[in-house]
């Protein structure tokens, strides 16, 4: 094993070389990029990508990295089996005093150590110029190369997908590269994954089929038949992925070029309740791009005073109130919870604001961290010290910025106030502190702040706690303050509105405002869409004033069209029955229904084909409820994998048999003698 | 022990045939003598670079024949020529060398008389060199 | 000896799709025998040895080799067969010394002075990569590789194939150095009848896929015959004759190849009333061409363009 591993390092050392130069070329354009995009934001007014400030987080680079790994994984693996495919070669390989596992082991390690030279070392050369500081004027912690850990462990498993690809003997248009499939299908589940450890372990599993299925290859020379049983299961678990993935390309063809082109488009029509100045709700439905209808809560349309026509969208909208909104994450676990993988941004800090040429992050451990934009070195940090001085507290995320973007507007670099769960703080920069200007009560809980930039809401703050929703000067002096009604677990999004009075740019106690709560979207579509959102008026002076409760206005997509159905119901049976969607109706649908006839016809037609070569009993039920559960992509598999043997007619029964069996399958004749012509010379071989 | 052999592939005549011709026309003509040496089996089949057993058959045939001796653990000697074929064998064995050199010799429109004349001085000739052996 | 053949199959068949390349081979190889294996392209020779060796699973039948299944070869058994392939194939990014120290460390069993000698035998420098040797340099470095952990059993596929005379002789000269242990089998496949006739104990004929001939060299040149029969006018036509592998008619003459030829077959000729009838010997390659070319009765091929000139 050990010369089979030394031996193809060597020889395709020169292949890591090369991915190793691309790779690093890519990553430097990366870390580039991000240089850049710090420039941008300290020279140009406008928006930039927050994330794009640390490579190690940047969307872009995590694209180009998965690309990069799965591509030179994939070539890595292919080649190396490639370089040995010929025959002869093949055959000098694999006739030496070794086992065949022995010598896919050694190729295996060789080419694992490969690709970690070419993929792994450019990475831990990013890593460590990012982890030096002077370079990256972002927040850096360990943890934030999980999600390039992630991308770069993906390579195996398609380097075990070339390796399958370059290894099995089958139809470069048929079955050759379906191992490729089962690598993408793990990479998108790889990357769509919430949790790192879950990620691992679906790399783990996808790296170990792949790899199973390719030490099949090894020992078979390629072929289905003449594996361990592993190495079967794995193939057709490899083969399985890609069916699917080429049923699932195949059906998404057809519908996009046979059947969209000739179904009319039917405009997408969508409602929303919108209020006014006035404080009046009106229902407006949008269909297709322009068309609008504004009707108010009894039906009436909303006629223009000026043309007594139905009113125009644009003269709508200078009536509309537009507030700001908070939303509560005390569900979810908090703001900094994990994302998925190729979008790892939110997981670790926000921008905060940038202040002469120096950037503040809040970071996920709930710290205010600086850094000077020109030298990109740490500044300081600025810890809550809560009401007292003496609490050690978390600042919560601002939601005043959206987490991906930073708009770098002069209103934005005004910002002060930043919460922790109990304490709202005026920060100074200079001094690097954080002053206390409001505590809420040690029963209750700040769930979301935002201090706001609206004309008439400007440099105010407004916070949702677990019982009320308040509205702060900077000094901590309350203005509003309403009860949060109802509970914030079902309705974590509330808004609010200032009424009365065009455009005011003070507010003042006798302005009326409005507050809307929205209901949960998962909860709500758990109940059937009967959750309402409320809404509640009120005064600073009177309090409430009145309330209304509104049905939420959820727009389905309308009908769906034949050929959707139909496509969808390609989806095997067996997984719609697991499906937690599945009830009664469901059951009688259409798609249900239509789908367990294609499983059932792929069950009929898997067993005929498996009846008519003569599986063993084992094979047989195997196959047959193999098919039964996938449904067609499962009837695909089991064509794919297989070898189907040539068929001719027995001379005893006149039946067609296997031509891969000792004896006929039928009547138990053996295969007699190729026919003699009289001019065989048989002599015995004995020395003379 | 000069080499006596000369191996034509490609020929009608099978290699250890050449190997028994060649070795009866070199006692026959005095290249080889009663008492000389040949090659061991395997230094004349690596010599002549054909199979072993190839050498060994032929080596068979002639010791049957009684024109080699094997002695053990020193080689293979030409030995004292034994009557070892009946006379009809004898015959048998002629007849075709003979049909061969008349058909030959009538092709060459030689008259039986020139050849018969031919036949006799031939003998003539071989008497003395063999000292009427 | 041990009497146990080093090679035996049974009805060993190989499908490729719908074609059959192998179709049901008998064969027996005893210890010890230089075994020619022949047959023209595409007739299943390489097929076969690739079966042998555990390469191609065989659709059908059963094979064993020095006594252990062909189906699960396990690398004990693989130590003691020397296998060459028929391109060469070697590492093209080693050098000649990189090749043989690669190959030396997977047997236990190296003989350095074989390797040497063969190597030498060839005028291999160590320093030449793979790549830029000739044909016939490669195939000395894959006869070195293969002869020098001393296999009992050496499986050549076509040894000779694109090798020049003198590489050729060199390559016999190696097969011959081998016989002398007496317990080394040689199987060989090869279109050059001259080294056959040099080397080989035994042949086997190969025929479009089915194995039509099994035995020992001299015996199969004695088995095809030739006779030329003259007539005076145009010869008539020819009966049936048992094992016929070719007539061909020229004016005035009839040239009959068969096998198994005996006094029947020569009194059934005769019975045409030749002016003249005699045997032809047929050398080695004569006696192959006719048993492997096309079979029955045909005027002679150059003829029968001049007539339709």
């Amino acid at each position: 094993m050990k010369t089979i591993f030394q031996k193809d390092l060597r020889e395709n050392f020169k292949l890591a070389l090369i991915g190793a130069a691309i790779f690093i070329l890519l990553l430097m354009q990366a870390y580039q990029s991000s240089i850049n995009t710090l420039i941008n934001l300290l020279d140009h007014n406008g928006s930039v990508m927050a994330a794009n400030l640390q490579p190690l987080l940047s969307q872009t680079l995590l694209m180009e990295a998965a690309f990069f790994c799965a591509i030179f994984g994939a070539a890595l693996g292919w080649l190396q089996t490639r370089n040995e495919a010929h025959r002869d070669l093949w055959a000098y390989l694999v006739h030496r005093p070794v086992s065949r596992a022995d010598i896919f082991r050694g190729k295996a390690f060789a080419g694992l150590c490969l690709y970690a030279f070419g993929a792994g070392l450019p990475l831990l050369g990013l890593t460590l110029v990012v982890a030096t500081p002077g370079h990256i004027a972002a927040p850096f912690e360990w943890p934030m190369t999980q999600p390039l850990l992630a991308v770069f462990l993906t390579g195996p498993v398609f380097y075990f997908a070339g390796m399958l690809t370059g290894l099995r003997q089958a139809r470069w248009f048929g079955s050759k590269c379906f191992g490729f499939g089962g690598a993408v299908a793990a990479s998108l589940a790889i990357f769509a994954a919430n949790d790192m450890v879950v990620s691992l372990l679906i790399t783990l599993v996808a790296a170990g089929i792949l790899a199973l299925a390719a030490r099949g290859a090894y020992q078979s020379g390629g072929f289905y038949q003449g594996q361990p049983a592993a190495g079967k299961f794995a193939l057709t678990i490899a083969t399985l992925a890609g069916c699917g993935a080429v049923m699932f390309v195949a059906v998404g063809l057809t519908i996009t070029l046979g059947f969209q082109p000739f179904t009319p488009r039917q405009d997408y029509t969508y409602s929303y309740h919108q209020m006014t100045r006035g404080g009046k709700i009106y229902k407006v439905t949008q269909t297709g791009g322009d068309t609008q209808t504004i009707v108010d809560l009894d039906g009436k349309p909303l006629l223009d005073p000026k043309t007594g026509k139905m009113m125009e969208k644009q003269e709508f909208q200078k009536l509309s109130v537009w507030g700001d909104s908070v939303t509560s994450r005390f569900n979810d676990g908090g703001q900094f919870s994990a994302h998925y993988i190729l979008y790892p941004f939110k997981n670790f800090y926000r921008l905060w604001n940038v202040v002469d040429r120096k950037l503040w992050y809040v970071d996920c451990h709930g710290r205010l961290l600086g850094y000077d934009g020109v030298t990109r070195q740490f500044i300081g940090s600025i810890e809550p010290r809560g009401a007292d001085g003496a609490t050690a507290e978390t600042f919560l995320p601002p939601s005043s910025q959206n987490g991906d973007y930073f708009y770098s507007y002069s209103y934005y670099r005004e910002l002060q106030m930043l919460a922790s769960a109990q304490t709202v703080y005026r920060i100074d920069l200079k001094k690097l502190t954080a002053n206390p200007v409001f505590s809420c009560t040690n029963s209750d809980e700040i769930g979301a702040y935002q201090e706001s930039f609206r004309s008439e809401l400007t440099s105010k703050i407004l916070i949702s706690t677990r019982k009320s929703v308040r509205l702060l000067e900077r000094d901590g002096q309350t203005i509003l303050e309403a009860d949060y009604v109802p509970a914030f677990t079902k309705y974590p999004n509330v808004q609010l509105m200032v009424l009365r009075g065009s455009m005011p740019t003070h507010l003042n106690r006798t302005n009326e405002f409005a507050l809307c709560f929205t209901p949960d979207y998962r909860q709500n579509e758990k109940t059937g869409w009967k959750m309402t959102t409320h809404y509640a008026w009120f005064t600073a002076d009177k309090g409430i004033t009145r309330t209304l409760d509104l049905p939420v206005l959820h727009t389905d997509g309308g009908p769906t069209p034949l050929y959707d159905r139909v496509a969808s119901s390609l989806v095997p049976f067996g997984l719609v029955a697991m499906s937690e969607k599945l009830d009664a109706k469901h059951l009688l649908g259409l798609e249900s229904g239509l789908s367990l006839m294609w499983t059932l016809a792929a069950g009929i037609i898997g067993l005929l084909v498996v009846r008519r070569y003569h599986f063993s009993t084992r094979a047989t039920a195997g196959w047959t409820i193999f098919v039964l559960l996938l449904g067609i992509p499962g009837l695909l598999t089991l064509l794919c994998v297989q070898e189907w043997p040539a068929r001719e007619t027995c001379p005893g029964c006149k039946k067609l048999r296997a031509v891969d069996r000792e004896c006929c399958e039928h009547c138990a004749a053996e295969f007699s003698a190729p026919e003699t012509n009289g001019t065989e010379i048989f002599a015995p071989l004995v020395k003379a | 022990m000069a080499t006596v052999f000369n191996i034509n592939t490609g020929s009608h005549t099978p290699i250890y045939a050449q190997i028994t011709h060649q070795a009866r026309h070199a006692v026959l003509t005095g290249r080889l003598k009663v008492g000389d040496q040949l090659p061991s089996v395997r230094a004349l089949a690596e010599e002549l670079v054909v199979n072993p057993n190839t050498v060994a058959r032929a080596y068979a045939e002639l010791s049957r024949e009684g024109l080699l001796e094997s002695r053990a653990g020193r080689g293979v000697f030409i030995t004292q020529k034994r009557k070892v074929f009946s006379r009809a064998e004898g015959w048998r064995r002629l007849e075709p060398q003979l049909h061969a050199l008349i058909g030959e010799a009538m092709t060459l429109d030689f008259t039986p008389e020139e050849l018969r004349e031919a036949f006799e001085e031939q003998l003539g000739k071989w008497k003395k060199t063999k000292g009427g052996e | 000896m041990s009497e146990l053949p080093v090679i035996q199959t049974r009805g060993l068949t190989k499908y490729f799709g719908r074609k059959c390349a192998v179709d049901g081979l008998n064969l027996e190889v005893p210890r010890g025998c230089v075994f020619a294996f022949l047959g023209r392209n595409g007739s299943g020779k390489t097929t076969t040895i690739r079966m042998l060796m555990g390469l191609v699973p065989p659709t059908h039948g059963s094979g064993t080799i020095l006594g252990h299944d062909i189906r699960a070869l396990t690398p004990e058994v693989r130590a003691r067969i020397g296998y060459l392939t028929e391109e060469h194939q070697l590492y093209g990014w080693m050098n000649v010394r990189e090749s043989g120290e690669f190959q030396s460390k997977f047997f236990p069993k190296w003989n350095a002075k074989i390797y040497h000698s063969v190597v030498g035998h060839f005028a291999l420098k160590p320093d030449a990569k793979v790549k830029d040797l000739s044909r016939g340099e490669r195939a000395g470095l894959c006869l070195a590789l293969t002869l020098a952990p001393e296999p009992e059993l050496l499986m050549l596929d076509d040894p000779g194939l694109g090798l020049d005379p003198v590489a050729r002789r060199a390559l016999i000269e190696s097969m011959i150095y081998l016989t002398r242990k007496s317990d080394r089998t040689i199987f060989f496949s090869s279109h050059h009848l001259s080294d056959v006739e040099r080397v080989a104990d035994y042949i086997a004929v190969f025929d479009r896929s089915v194995l039509r001939a099994a035995c020992p060299l001299g015996t199969f040149q004695e088995c095809v015959r030739q006779f030329r029969l003259r007539f005076a006018g145009t010869p008539p036509a020819l009966p049936k004759i048992n094992g016929l592998l070719q007539a061909i008619r020229t004016e005035g003459e009839l040239r009959v190849t068969c096998v198994h030829a005996n006094r029947e077959t020569e009194n059934t000729l005769r019975s045409l009333l030749p002016l003249e009838m005699e045997t032809l010997p047929l050398g080695l390659e004569d006696a192959f061409i006719n048993y492997l070319g096309e079979r029955g009765e045909k005027t002679f091929i150059l003829s029968e363009m001049e007539a339709k000139q």
